[in-house]
Parts: structure tokens; C-alpha cells; sequence
């Protein structure tokens, strides 16, 4: 009854089993057993139970070892008759008779497939990825690797800017985001007259307290982020051109270079210059004004009539000669005066409508003579007064209506005209002219000191090239600006703009 | 006949100029030099003086200033003959009363002759 009870169970039983001698030999496996191995009952009863997993290097040390021990587990590889090999887990439970003597032992097979290759899979994975991490360390090596170079770049090229601006000829001040001064150079201090270590770290307000930075500070502030270029006077009668730069990394302030060019030496030049042009001018005058008078007195009623009537011509063209000369001299002058800054500005409200009617008229005569027409329009509305030193403007207007005289054909139109602009903040004087014009090339050196165009040179020998020159000083004296159209063959029209009433302190420090 | 005193140290200058103003009808003296000028203006007491700037000794500044500073010659009319003409100067004779600036490249003798007409007839 047990008897069957057992074999009943041990068919039934869904894992393989068998059970085997103590010399090895499998007496009896049940039909999972048989299923699991493809043997038949025939072929595996009696056989060496190891010849399952031969092959299997550990075969002769687990015979050993399962005899040793009463549990047994372990996983092997077990060879089928078709020689799948499958990875297994293998139980082992000793029977021992009453004596206590190993009678022989139950062996289950456990498929471990599923778990082997999901274990697999897992390997894999964690091989991946350790491979992958492996990647990553050695790219974060090579990051590290770089970035300490780029470090030692970096600070390479740092050491070189702190070089560069240390010895930098012009002074620098560095204010690092929040306004304090991080970095000064050696042309700095010279320029201050301060050391370093007494500004490093020190705010605005704290710079302000030194005399020398003063100046420079409240030039900074006022430009509100923007560039700015100012002439300053330094200690020591030094003068500088200070540049306010604002580091800005997009949106980000990132603090700001103040820079400071020493221009002493160069305006020393030019006031050599002016003054020896100064001098030469009026020593020039001199003779000049002797010649003219001793010519004008040969050529007087009284003193001429025993010239012959060659003579006499002979003397008109020097008299001419000499006046174009004196001509020269004059506006000479007037440029260097306006350069040495000896040109007195003495802004006052004037009439700017009677001022052009006066200058017009005084060149009617002039326009009579070439054949030309000179025509003024005013607006209806008036008198205009504007902030101005009457005396340049009216020297500005002359120079425009002396060249649209001079390079205006026969029958050529001249009309001057003055508008109020933007609301009545500005005035605008059109000269224009249906002369010559100026040839295309030619425009952009048009306001320059002693440029004259080609055609215009032609036409007109006696031209100076200062008269525009100095316009433009002028205009931009009193804070106007001064610009022109032309076609080359078909007139010019000038353009001056000027303020109506300027902030008078500024431009009087101009000059 | 109105008196005219030049004072200029261009000897060709103050000898047409002396000439043209005594064929306008004028008695005139010529100084070389500032003190020399202020000499004869006090001798004479001119009806106008025609007064250089740039002069030997003493410029033509400090001579108008030495006339202001005479009770007899501080009425007497003053025109500036130069070749300079700068603002700043300009503007410091005419504070000391001088009437005119004629800058000599300029003017002819004529118109020269025509301004002292205009002042003292």
C-alpha cells in the first residue's frame, strides 16, 4: 500500500529525480526525470550518474563531496542525450540505513534556464553598464585632464592680460560687478598719483574721495553704461582722454574698464603747431597789409596818374594776388584760432532770420555779378531768435553762399531757406545751389582742412579748402550738426542744423 | 586842421597812411614806438590817435591805458590799426574806450582815412 502510495507519487512528482547508489549508479528516475534527460528507463537505469554532467570539471570532486555530506546543492551543467547542455540546480539528499551507512541518494534536477539567462541578460546589462560607466570614467578622466589644461590656459592667459594690463602704457582702472575697483595698473597710479593697494576694493564713493579719480568717476556715472571719451586734466598738468567701457555679458554687468590715453604730449604739438601757425600768420600780415597799402596808394587818384595804363594793370593783378593771399592768411587764422581754442564763443539769443536776410543781401551784389539768382525764404513766422555767437554763424553762412556762388553756372539758382524743426526745438538753414555739385569720391573729405574738390579747383583757383572746415566746427560748437547732398553736375545742398537754445556751459567748455 | 596822431613802427605803413591822411586834409605826426607815442600825445593833444597794437617798448595796450589814465587825453578818440585781431584783445581795448579795430590787411589807406572822417570830421 505505502509501497504504491510511493511510486504513484514518485511518477507523478513534476521535477526530475532520481535516486542512486552509493557507488554512483542510478537505480530508478521518475518520467520527469526521464523527460527532462531524454533518456528512456532503459537506457538510464544503471548507468554512472555523473555521465549526465560529464564534462563538468567539478564531476569527480562532487562524487566525493556528496558522500561526505547528508544535503547537497549545487548548480552544474547537465548534458541531455541530444547534448543540450542546461543549466541546472541539483539537489542531493544521502539515505542512510539504521546503521547510520550511506545506502544511496535522491538527486533533483532543478532547471535553472530561465533564471540562468535572465541572470545572463542581468550581466549583461550590468556589463553594459559597467562598461558604460567605465566609458564615462575615462571620458570624465580626459574631461578632468582637459580641463586642468584649459585651467592652466586659462590661468596662463590670465597672467598674460594682468601682464598686458600692468604694463599697459595707457591707465587702466577695473571695476569688478559690483562697482568696486578690482584692478588698477601701473599708468594709473602714475596718473591718480596713488598706490594700488590704497584704491583696490574701495567703491565709487570711496574712489570719489580721491581728487584725481574724482573727475573720472563722475564722468563714469554719467555715462550710464555707455562708451564715453572725455578729455580730463590729470595732476601734474596732465591731460588724458578717459573712455568709460562697460563689460556687459548680455543682459549681466559684469563690471567695466575705465581707460585713460595720456594725450599731453600731443596736445603740446598741436599747441606748438597753432601757436607757431599763429605767428607765422601774423608776421605774414605785416608785409602783406604794407604791399597792399603801398599798391592801393599807387592805384589812388593822386598817386597813379603818371602810370601808364599797363602799369596800372599790372598792379590791379598784384593788389588781387595779394588779397587772395590775405584771404588765405584769414581763414588760416581762423582755423588755428578755433584750434588753440582762442575763438571766443559768446553765445547770446540772436535773430537767426535777420542774420541770414543780412548775409544774403551782402551777397547780392556777388550773385548780380555771376549772372546767378539768390533767392532767401523765410517762414511766416518770426523773428526766430536762437542761442548763438552771431559773429561765427554768420561766418558759417558766408563760406556756404561764397561756394554757391562760386560753383554756380551763369543762370544757376542759389535759395536759402530756414525752417523751425522739431518743435521749434531746432532750426534748419538749406543752402542749395544748381552749380557743379561734388563728385561722388570726393564727399566724405568735403569737410575737411584744406580739401578741395577736383572740379571746384578748376573753376576756382583761390579757394582755401578752410571754409567748410571750419563751418563744421562752428555748427558743432554750438552743438548743430552740418551735412550735404549732391550729384555730381546737378548743385549741392547743405544742411545746418542748430539747436535753439543749447546747454550754454557745455559747449563754451569746447572751446 | 584836426590833429591826427599815428602811432606804428611799420615805417612804410605809417608813411602812407601819414600821406593819405594829410591829402584828407589832416595834421599829422608820426611815433615809432609806444613811448615815443605817449610823449607826443601828451605835447600835442591830438584830435585822434591811430594806435598800433605790437609796438616797441611799450604795446599798444599799455599806451591806451597810460591815455586813459590822463585827465587830458582820456576823451581823446582812439583807433586801433593792427594786424592782429583776436577777440580776447578786442574785447580789452574796447573796455579802455578805444572807438574802432581796423585789422590793416583789411582796409586800404582810403577807408583808413574814411573812419577818422567819420570821428572828427
Amino acid at each position: 500500500m505505502l509501497e504504491e502510495y510511493i511510486q504513484d507519487l514518485w511518477r507523478f512528482f513534476p521535477l526530475p529525480i532520481c535516486y542512486v547508489n552509493p557507488v554512483h549508479r542510478i537505480l530508478e528516475v521518475n518520467e520527469a526525470f526521464l523527460e527532462f534527460t531524454g533518456y528512456t528507463n532503459n537506457e538510464i537505469i544503471g548507468t554512472y550518474a555523473f555521465q549526465l554532467w560529464k564534462g563538468a570539471k567539478e564531476g569527480s570532486a562532487l562524487e566525493e563531496e556528496l558522500l561526505k555530506r547528508d544535503h547537497f546543492e549545487r548548480e552544474i551543467i547537465l548534458t541531455t542525450k541530444e547534448a543540450s547542455r542546461i543549466p541546472i540546480r541539483l539537489y542531493a539528499q544521502l539515505r542512510r540505513d539504521s546503521a547510520g551507512e550511506v545506502i544511496g541518494y535522491f538527486l533533483a534536477l532543478v532547471d535553472i534556464t530561465r533564471e540562468k539567462e535572465f541572470s545572463g541578460q542581468l550581466e549583461e546589462k550590468v556589463q553594459e553598464r559597467t562598461k558604460q560607466l567605465e566609458d564615462m570614467r575615462s571620458a570624465l578622466l580626459n574631461m578632468l585632464e582637459d580641463t586642468e589644461e584649459a585651467r592652466k590656459r586659462a590661468e596662463g592667459d590670465r597672467n598674460r592680460t594682468r601682464a598686458i594690463i600692468t604694463n599697459f602704457p595707457d591707465g587702466l582702472l577695473v571695476l569688478d560687478a559690483s562697482q568696486h575697483a578690482e584692478l588698477v595698473n601701473q599708468a594709473a597710479e602714475r596718473m591718480f598719483d596713488v598706490k594700488a593697494r590704497d584704491i583696490l576694493g574701495k567703491s565709487l564713493d570711496q574712489l570719489k574721495l580721491f581728487s584725481t579719480i574724482l573727475p573720472l568717476v563722475e564722468l563714469y556715472e554719467a555715462s550710464e553704461g555707455g562708451v564715453s571719451h572725455k578729455e580730463l586734466e590729470m595732476a601734474g598738468g596732465k591731460v588724458v582722454v578717459v573712455s568709460a567701457l562697460p563689460l556687459q555679458f548680455g543682459e549681466e554687468f559684469r563690471g567695466a574698464i575705465l581707460a585713460l590715453h595720456d594725450i599731453t604730449r600731443e596736445k603740446e604739438v598741436e599747441r606748438i603747431k597753432t601757436e607757431f601757425v599763429s605767428l607765422a600768420a601774423h608776421q605774414l600780415r605785416t608785409p602783406l597789409s604794407a604791399i597792399k597799402w603801398t599798391i592801393s596808394m599807387l592805384l589812388d587818384e593822386g598817386g597813379g596818374k603818371n602810370l601808364t595804363e599797363q602799369q596800372r594793370d599790372y598792379l590791379r593783378k598784384t593788389y588781387r594776388s595779394n588779397e587772395r593771399m590775405i584771404l588765405l592768411i584769414n581763414d588760416l587764422l581762423d582755423v588755428t584760432r578755433l584750434e588753440e581754442g582762442k575763438y571766443l564763443y559768446k553765445p547770446e539769443f540772436g535773430q537767426i532770420d535777420a542774420l541770414l536776410k543780412n548775409v544774403v543781401e551782402s551777397h547780392q551784389g556777388e550773385a548780380k555779378r555771376r549772372e546767378a539768382k539768390l533767392k532767401l525764404e523765410l517762414p511766416s513766422k518770426g523773428p526766430i531768435r536762437i542761442l548763438m555767437d552771431a559773429e561765427k554763424i554768420r561766418l558759417v553762412f558766408q563760406n556756404l553762399l561764397e561756394n554757391a556762388l562760386s560753383y554756380t553756372f551763369k543762370g544757376g539758382t542759389i535759395t536759402v531757406s530756414l525752417y523751425l524743426r522739431g518743435g521749434d526745438e531746432e532750426v534748419e538753414v538749406v543752402v542749395q545751389d544748381t552749380g557743379m555739385g561734388i563728385p561722388q569720391g570726393q564727399q566724405r573729405r568735403v569737410f575737411e582742412k584744406f580739401f578741395r574738390a577736383t572740379n571746384a579747383k578748376k573753376v576756382d583757383t583761390e579757394g582755401s579748402g578752410l571754409g567748410l572746415y571750419l563751418a563744421k566746427n562752428i555748427v558743432e560748437a554750438h552743438g548743430g550738426t552740418i551735412w550735404f547732398e549732391s550729384q555730381e553736375g546737378q548743385g549741392a545742398t547743405f544742411h545746418v542744423v542748430l539747436p535753439v537754445k543749447k546747454e550754454i556751459e557745455e559747449f563754451l567748455k569746447t572751446f | 586842421m584836426k590833429r591826427v596822431l599815428l602811432i606804428e613802427d611799420e615805417e612804410l605803413i605809417s608813411a602812407l597812411l601819414a600821406k593819405k591822411l594829410s591829402e584828407g586834409g589832416y595834421d599829422v605826426t608820426v611815433a615809432g614806438d609806444g613811448e615815443e607815442g605817449i610823449v607826443k600825445a601828451k605835447m600835442q593833444n591830438p584830435d585822434i590817435v591811430l594806435l598800433d597794437m605790437m609796438l616797441p617798448r611799450m604795446n599798444g595796450l599799455e599806451v591806451l591805458q597810460e591815455m586813459r589814465d590822463d585827465a587830458d587825453l582820456r576823451d581823446t578818440p582812439v583807433i586801433i590799426i593792427s594786424n592782429s585781431g583776436q577777440p580776447v584783445e578786442i574785447e580789452a581795448v574796447r573796455k579802455l574806450g578805444a572807438k574802432d579795430w581796423l585789422v590793416k590787411t583789411n582796409f586800404d589807406p582810403g577807408e583808413v582815412l574814411e573812419k577818422v572822417r567819420s570821428y572828427i570830421g
